[in-house]
């Protein structure tokens, strides 16, 4: 899942080098914080947060099948 | 020589309806604005106004060529189609994998110019369409998304889980026709469920060859739905 958010968010921006995912783990649920450049938090985010909207749906999808829960978390 | 004049919200927009009248380029024609727009408490309080004249002797015949060739133009070539499939395909793939989803498949096919249709075909394909087919909305914007910013802006992708909207569209037109019927007996309009914009297309397109009933829409942003209501009836003013 981190490989899914790394992969999502660097085909995402413009400065690919810059995106960090970190992820926590506790008991059967997972938090992932995810990190871009200032400038590409937009590209991220999307309007009216439709893009990490769609990014959290695939993520839901991913949790889904391994049966845990999964929550992202976009740094400023 | 010709002279028309156009009113629209913006002078840009006046322009080129006047342009499209007279069925010449802007260059060939003479443009002066009449009335620049004014914007009162309520809206337009006035529309912007020009007039055209044509200098030229441009006939339509013409321009419909160079519309034709600008076309031409415009649509992508097969080689770079095919390109923009694989990538696509490629993506997807990626995706899929990191979600968990074994056995995928995809098969690209071309419809429309300038649309790539990618059908997948794996396990478990009802997680992957989702609540109301969210999932696979969300995945169809994200590779849209992803291959504008990699590659040519102009290609549209339509992802398809199993011919899951081909299915769905017909489940909705089947249910159009059938409130089309009733509201073209009853002449009571009916309002349907709230739908997204494709869904509401569908709708819509579907219905406006019957006579007897027109359709609008109310409502906004997720709320938005259709309303099926018999001829004669119009759509009230939206805000």
């Amino acid at each position: 899942m981190k490989q899914l958010i790394e992969y999502l968010a660097k085909s995402l921006v413009e400065n690919p080098e810059a995106v960090r995912v970190t992820e926590q783990r506790l008991n059967d649920s997972m938090v992932l914080e995810l990190k871009v450049a200032n400038e590409d938090l937009g590209r991220i985010i999307g309007q009216k947060g439709q893009t990490v909207k769609a990014i959290r749906q695939l993520l839901t999808a991913a949790a889904t099948k391994t049966k845990t829960k999964v929550s992202l978390i976009v740094q400023e | 020589m010709k002279e028309v004049t156009k009113e629209a919200k913006t002078v840009e927009a006046a322009i080129v309806l006047a342009l499209k009248a007279l069925g010449c380029a802007r260059e060939e024609a003479e443009i002066e604005i009449v009335q620049e727009p004014i914007k009162g408490i309520f809206g337009m309080a006035k529309m912007a106004k020009v007039r055209a004249t044509s200098k030229g002797e441009s006939s339509p015949d013409e321009l419909k060529e160079e519309e034709t060739e600008r076309r031409q133009e415009e649509a992508v070539g097969k080689e770079e189609m095919q390109a923009a499939a694989q990538m696509a395909q490629n993506s997807i793939k990626y995706i899929l994998t990191q979600i968990g989803m074994q056995n995928i498949k995809i098969k690209t096919r071309e419809e429309e110019e300038n649309t790539v249709i990618l059908d997948i075909h794996c396990e478990s394909e009802g997680l992957l369409i989702g609540r109301h087919g969210q999932t696979l909305a969300s995945l169809q914007y994200l590779v849209n998304r992803i291959l504008h910013h990699k590659a040519n802006r102009m290609i549209r992708y339509v992802v398809d889980v199993g011919g899951y909207k081909t299915r769905h569209k017909t489940i909705l037109e089947k249910m159009a026709k059938r409130i089309a019927q009733k509201v073209a007996e009853t002449k009571e309009e009916e309002q349907l469920k709230a739908m997204s914009a494709y869904d509401r297309r569908i709708i819509h397109l579907c219905i406006k060859d019957n006579p007897d009933v027109v359709t609008y829409s109310l409502g906004e942003g997720n709320f938005r739905r259709v309303v099926i209501a018999p001829k004669g009836k119009t759509a009230p003013k939206e805000q």
